[in-house]
């Protein structure tokens, strides 16, 4: 009957085993089985049969089978691997909203703004030539926009992003404290609740992956998590994050009861923190600083010079670009009337090119960098530079994939379900269990020959 | 090592994915012609593209600031020779109107002509290039000499520049008393004389209108010699412009026999892949018992 009982827990694991084969998180079960303590034949003298007799099977319990040395690896690796897949997606991002090299992005009209200007300075009283030079003044001004305006959303995305992803901690951080709770009632009890112990594993993996926080196990079936030198998850207690907006649109990450800072390790959190208080605003401050120094440039000629019908005197000063609340765009008045555009640098010169030439010639003029490069040249560095970080990261990225795929595989090796050794085990206990039912059917034949066919004694 | 079946599961897929990501990459390069789409795929190639392109627009900008430069100058050289020719009949006029022989009503219908001459060269003076009068200096919107004997210059002496390379800048223009001041003086002159019936003094114009025609020369050759400038200077950005596009074309653009060989290797280690994870993955030990 033991032995019926045991193969019975058996078949059960093992299609327990087939059933999440594809469960995430799930490491393979097994049935600890041991031979009952045997017992010696009692006699008044010592038996002369050297045996002790077998008693049968004994169930010690249902393990799981899992290489805790290569959990603590992935988890320490998870961390890097979220905080390098956040940095890619946003670089990626970036390097798309610039979209260098291109025939029709932004190096190529600023191209086009300087060849307007020199095609203005070929015919300074061609009215014509004055709308095409603020036409692709427009289109500058515009692209300035678009690109520190998408920088904007970006950071409003990352901003959004380092809030959901505290909330995943905070729901995470509650249910391993919940599971924590159940899994020490059953350990207190003796039970081995595999199921609840994987669940929890993977909510501990995932979190590890947020947060880059560290877990310890204790004796009692519960686990602690750790996040920058604090416990997250102390036993059935937790802690819970929040996010505080911090000087510049930066985000602080602080725990919710006392508001003291966290430092994030690597990790999605950490890493999406990063973007949105590093990265953009780098970025941002990079370009900034060009299309500044862009229109700062531009303008500082333009204002020296003369449209027109400027009578003589001090030049009028009109700016070519605007800055207004942070928008740029094409001076107004200029559009209103081209003639106002200051192609001369004296009054009363209808032919007068020299300030258009003198705008067409910022094209190379060593205007940035302390007047080592140009305006393009500084562009294409800008984007270099950008360029080289993101594949900075995505070349850790894909160092840090292969390493993860590399322990994924080890730990899989050892807690995966491997279904032909499931198939295999299904047989062998099915074996095992039609011979100990078979041994039943002895035991009751003999027992009926002893019992029913033998003699009819007292009848 | 214990394989299962899910670690099978997850390599072929891994596998397959890289190899397809592999092949969409070179598909893009066949597709775009372009070799990065990206400044991470390679910073430095994609810094010195961009920079190779604006070196291009660039160059492109200077040979149309030259040609439009070899257009103003050609139209100077037009209209200098025109006033020259009219000099030469002026000087063949003085010559035989010089001669004694001569009555005093032909010498009147030769002022007519002499007259005529001057309003050529007034015209000559007043000549424009895209409708801007060349000899005006900077007063480019308005015609430099109005009609007077002799006509008086209204333009200023400034100069007209072309940029035809990074800090190279070639004028264009010649101020119209460089040219043309002399030269209707003496017709003016010459008309009186007629007029006045003066053959001596028409014979002394002789000299003057050689001399008024030697300075119609030298601003001519001043603009040959622009012209053969700018001519050089053209050829060489054309020259320069071959080289960049190539240059840029080595960094930028995909050698395409070799991309679609690429692909072709790319796709036989793709199906490959295929092949070889679809029979891995139907490997089960059920199909061995029954």
């Amino acid at each position: 009957m033991r032995a019926i009982n045991a193969m019975q827990l058996a078949l059960d694991t093992t299609t327990h085993n087939i059933a999440n084969a594809n469960t995430p998180g799930y490491s393979r079960q097994r049935v600890e089985l041991s031979a009952s303590t045997p017992y010696t034949v009692p006699s008044m003298h010592r038996n002369p049969v050297p045996a002790q007799i077998g008693t049968g099977v004994n169930i010690d319990g249902v393990e799981r089978i899992r290489d805790f040395f290569t959990d603590r690896q992935i988890r320490a690796a998870n961390g890097q691997l979220s905080e390098y897949q956040t940095a890619v997606r946003y670089y990626d991002r970036i390097e798309a909203m610039i979209n260098e090299p291109s025939a029709t992005e932004f190096n190529n009209q600023l191209d086009r703004f300087w060849n307007a200007w020199s095609d203005l300075a070929l015919h300074p009283t061609d009215l014509s030539a004055r709308a095409v030079v603020l036409e692709e003044g427009a289109r500058i001004a515009d692209a300035m926009n678009t690109t520190m305006s998408q920088l904007t959303d970006l950071r409003v995305d990352a901003a959004n992003e380092v809030g959901f992803a505290v909330d995943e901690v905070n729901d995470l951080a509650r249910e391993i404290a919940a599971l924590n709770k159940d899994i020490y009632k059953l350990v207190g009890i003796g039970q081995t609740p595999n199921d609840l112990q994987d669940r929890r594993d993977l909510l501990i993996d995932r979190l590890s992956a947020l947060t880059g926080a560290t877990a310890t196990f204790n004796a009692d079936g519960t686990a602690d998590v750790t996040l920058d030198g604090r416990a997250l998850v102390d036993g059935q207690n937790y802690e819970q994050l929040a996010t505080q907006p911090a000087a510049g649109g930066n985000i602080d990450v602080v725990w919710a009861s006392d508001n003291a800072a966290v430092t994030l390790p690597p990790g999605e959190l950490g890493s999406l923190q990063r973007v949105n208080n590093h990265l953009i605003p780098d970025v941002q401050a990079k370009f900034d600083e060009f299309f500044t120094a862009l229109v700062d440039e531009v303008n500082a000629i333009h204002q020296n010079g003369y449209g027109m019908s400027d009578p003589a005197g001090p030049p009028p000063g009109r700016e070519f670009f605007t800055v207004t609340g942070g928008i740029y765009g094409v001076n107004a008045a200029l559009q209103a009337d081209p003639q106002l555009i200051a192609a001369a640098q004296n009054a009363g010169q209808p032919g007068d090119n020299t300030n258009a030439l003198a705008l067409a010639s910022l094209a190379t003029a060593k205007t940035m960098n302390g007047g080592t490069t140009s305006f393009n040249e500084h562009y294409g560095f800008l984007v270099a530079g950008i360029g080289s970080d993101a594949r900075r990261v995505d070349d850790a990225l894909a160092n840090r994939t292969a390493y993860v795929g590399y322990l994924e595989n080890q730990r899989q090796s050892v807690a995966g379900v491997s279904l032909d050794e499931e198939v295999a085990n299904l047989i062998k206990f099915q074996h095992a269990y039609q011979a100990a039912a078979r041994a039943m059917t002895a035991a009751d034949q003999a027992l009926d020959t002893i019992i029913n066919r033998m003699g009819l004694v007292g009848r | 090592m214990r394989v299962t079946h899910s670690m099978i599961f997850d390599s072929t897929l891994r596998n397959i994915q890289a190899n397809y990501a592999v092949m969409q990459r070179t598909s893009d390069q066949i597709s775009t012609g372009r070799r990065y789409t990206s400044a991470s795929e390679n910073p430095t190639a994609v810094a010195r593209i961009m920079h190779l392109r604006s070196e291009e627009a660039r160059v492109e900008q200077y040979r149309r600031n030259a040609d439009d430069a070899i257009g103003w100058l050609n139209t100077t050289d037009t209209a200098l020779q025109t006033a020259g020719g009219a000099l030469q009949r002026a000087r063949e006029l003085a010559v035989s109107a010089g001669n004694d022989a001569i009555a005093a009503e032909e010498r009147a219908m030769i002022a007519e002509e002499v007259d005529q001459l001057l309003m050529q060269l007034t015209d000559m003076a007043n000549w424009t290039h895209n409708g801007e009068y060349i000899f005006a200096g900077r007063q480019v919107d308005s015609p430099p000499y109005q009609p007077g004997t002799p006509p008086v210059y209204q333009g200023d002496f400034e100069s007209i520049e072309r940029e035809i390379n990074t800090g190279v800048r070639v004028q264009i223009n010649i101020v119209g008393p460089d040219a043309f001041d002399d030269a209707m003086q003496v017709l003016t002159d010459l008309a009186n004389d007629l007029r006045a019936d003066d053959a001596d003094a028409v014979r002394s114009r002789i000299s003057q209108i050689d001399d008024a025609h030697d300075k119609l020369l030298a601003a001519n050759a001043t603009i040959g010699a622009r012209t053969n400038r700018v001519e050089t200077q053209r050829d060489r950005l054309e020259a320069i412009q071959v080289n960049l596009a190539e240059l840029r074309s080595q960094d930028e653009e995909v050698d395409i026999v070799e991309a679609i060989v690429r692909f072709q290797s790319q796709e036989l280690v793709y199906n490959a892949s295929l092949q070889a994870g679809a029979r891995l993955m139907q490997q089960s030990l059920l199909d061995f018992l029954r």
